[in-house]
């Protein structure tokens, strides 16, 4: 009897012992749930009552036999099971302390990424305050501090301060590049007009040294020269900066342009222009006709530059106009410099740093930006028959215009076979030369004043004629006055 | 003088024209030779102003300075032109009227007055 109560208090007290091990178990799982579902009211209360529920059953058969030490377990079991219960309160507490903790710190988080999201905003202000002050030289700039002081000290002003700083070391060193680009552009051409200036004045010292009397014209030619290139020279830094070329022309024909260009470069007697004169006579309007030459002296420059050979020159008819085309015989153009030739001549390129340095791309700046203001065509990329650089500059028919007042000139209508040699008998004079035979048979004068009009207007072989009647008369007279001399002597 | 007249002078320099020798190579030329030109040479191959002045001679006599009048040219550049087209056989000079009497004496040019009233 003793052993089966032995045995049943064993049972008992193992039972008890896995109830409250199982409670426990159940109080940790239940607070585990607590503290991941957001839901704290939930009470472990289904779990609770079955844990306690096989105790007293238990205690029943232990009254009889030991009542004391049952109550003893018992009173032990309740308080295992309270304090269980008391530490299950308590982890339910700290779980829903660390839950409101984890809001506090959502809030403080949100607030943060704002905080740094308008501190963004305020950089992207700071630095166009600090372009203005920098790029553009406002000088009443001011640049905005930081939208919230307790970033202060914190990494983002640091990266902020380092993005400023970086954007102004970014704009000093453009700005020393273009203007050291630009310097240096400027200073060659500075020096280019300089020479030639210098010179200009050396040919005035030689020709004031000149003995009274002598012609000046050797020396007035070279100072010629050294004007016009220096005058070159000036003009083609005008037109890079942006400028027109200065000088406003009449209406000039190709072979005017043509020689005008020649004038224009240093190496001008290794430049030959085959002259045809039915396109060689052809008008360019007024308006294209300086950056045209100027154009066309680029061009010449570039191509006596980068050869020793002759350069030849020749206008001629095409279906969009008339093509001036520039044949050297140099070495030619790379793939490279072709292509940067091209994308040179066909935009507008303004006073660029990276422009100035290469004196050849110079050129062609030069070139595109005249063509892309005043409507012409200038085209490097053909090649040429002589394995050198054909450079074409296509003039289209809107910019062509009428012969200015005169039609063609009287020299290019006249008859084939001079008057002088091929005059009919009858008007002839006893030397063999054309007479005129009254002076209002002669064609009136044209009302307009044309461009042969400097001495008259009249045919070559009227003035012939008038020559040889002159000459005529003048003998006549002469003998006369011999005559008469002779007369004169005898007669005292 | 036309304003078109004005504004295109200065296009072309005379240096080029002259290719840098102001002085005529023919000492016989001045501003009143005469300049017949052969009309037998062949026109090609002549640059510009060789052949603009080749135009103007081939109708009829022009003399030099009425040459230069008409390009537009110093009279000193033209001569080196024209020096160089005599030399090519394109152009014959001829000398102009010159009298035996002194140019100057007051009895010669009355005459020549008398004979141009004539005309």
């Amino acid at each position: 009897m003793n052993g089966s109560a032995d045995f049943t208090a064993g049972v008992l007290l193992a039972s008890v012992i896995c109830s409250v091990l199982l409670l426990m178990v159940c109080l940790v799982l239940l607070a585990i749930l607590l503290m991941r579902s957001r839901a704290p009211e939930r009470r472990p209360a289904p779990a609770e009552p079955p844990a306690e529920r096989p105790a007293p059953p238990a205690e029943r058969p232990a009254q009889g036999n030991d009542e004391t030490a049952g109550q003893a377990r018992a009173d032990e079991q309740v308080q295992t099971a309270e304090k269980a219960r008391v530490s299950a309160e308590q982890a339910r507490e700290a779980a829903e302390k660390e839950k409101e903790q984890a809001l506090q710190q959502a809030n403080a988080n949100l607030q943060w990424y704002n905080a740094a999201v308008a501190e963004t905003g305020r950089l992207v202000e700071r630095l166009n305050a600090v372009a203005d002050a920098e790029v553009r030289g406002y000088s009443d700039v001011v640049v905005p501090g930081l939208l919230h002081p307790q970033f202060a000290g914190t990494p983002l002003s640091d990266h902020i301060a380092g993005a400023e700083e970086l954007l102004r070391e970014a704009v000093h060193a453009t700005r020393a590049d273009v203007s050291g680009a630009a310097r240096a552009g400027v200073r060659g051409m500075a020096e280019e007009v300089q020479m030639y200036l210098a010179r200009l004045q050396m040919s005035i010292n030689e020709a004031l040294d000149l003995p009274p009397g002598t012609d000046p014209h050797r020396s007035l030619v070279e100072m010629d020269a050294h004007a016009t290139w220096a005058l070159h020279a000036v003009q083609r830094l005008r037109i890079l900066a942006g400028s027109w070329p200065g000088v406003q022309r009449a209406d000039c024909t190709f072979r005017e342009i043509v020689e005008s260009a020649r004038g224009r470069i240093p190496a001008y007697d290794r430049v030959d222009y085959t002259y045809v004169p039915d396109v060689g006579e052809r008008w360019v309007e007024g308006r294209v006709v300086e950056p045209i030459t100027v154009a066309l002296a680029e061009l010449l420059a570039n191509a006596t530059s980068y050869t020793g050979d002759r350069v030849s020159v020749y206008v001629r008819e095409v279906p969009k106009g008339f093509c001036v085309v520039i044949d050297d015989k140099g070495a030619g153009l790379n793939s490279f410099q072709l292509a940067e030739a091209e994308r040179l001549l066909s935009r507008q390129t303004t006073l660029d740093a990276a422009n100035l340095a290469d004196e050849r791309k110079l050129g062609f700046a030069i070139i595109g930006t005249l063509a892309h203001d005043y409507g012409f065509h200038v085209d490097v990329s053909a090649p040429s028959p002589s394995g050198g650089v054909q450079a074409s500059c296509l003039v289209p028919h809107h910019l062509m215009s009428a012969a200015p007042g005169i039609a063609a000139p009287p020299r290019e209508t006249a008859p084939p076979q001079p008057a002088l040699h091929a005059a009919p008998a009858p008007v002839t004079t006893s030397h063999g030369l054309p007479k005129r035979e009254r002076r209002h048979a002669v064609a009136p004068l044209s009302a307009q004043p044309t461009q042969q009009s400097i001495t008259d207007t009249r045919a070559p072989e009227d003035v012939a004629a008038d020559l040889g009647k002159l000459s005529e008369l003048l003998s006549t007279g002469l003998a006369t006055g011999r005559d008469n001399d002779a007369e004169g002597h005898s007669q005292p | 003088m036309t304003p078109s007249r004005h504004r295109r002078a200065g296009m072309i320099r005379s240096y080029t024209v002259s290719g840098g020798d102001a002085s005529a190579t023919r000492a016989g030329l001045d501003a009143a030779t005469l300049l017949l030109a052969d009309p037998a040479r062949p026109l090609a191959g002549l640059a510009a102003h060789p052949r603009r002045v080749m135009d103007l001679c081939l109708p009829g006599a022009l003399s030099v300075s009425e040459v230069a009048a008409h390009l537009e040219l110093p009279g000193a550049i033209v001569k080196v032109i024209v020096a160089g087209l005599v030399d090519s056989g394109h152009l014959a000079p001829r000398a102009p009227f010159v009298p035996a009497a002194s140019p100057y004496s007051t009895d010669f040019l009355m005459k020549v007055l008398k004979a141009l009233e004539k005309l």
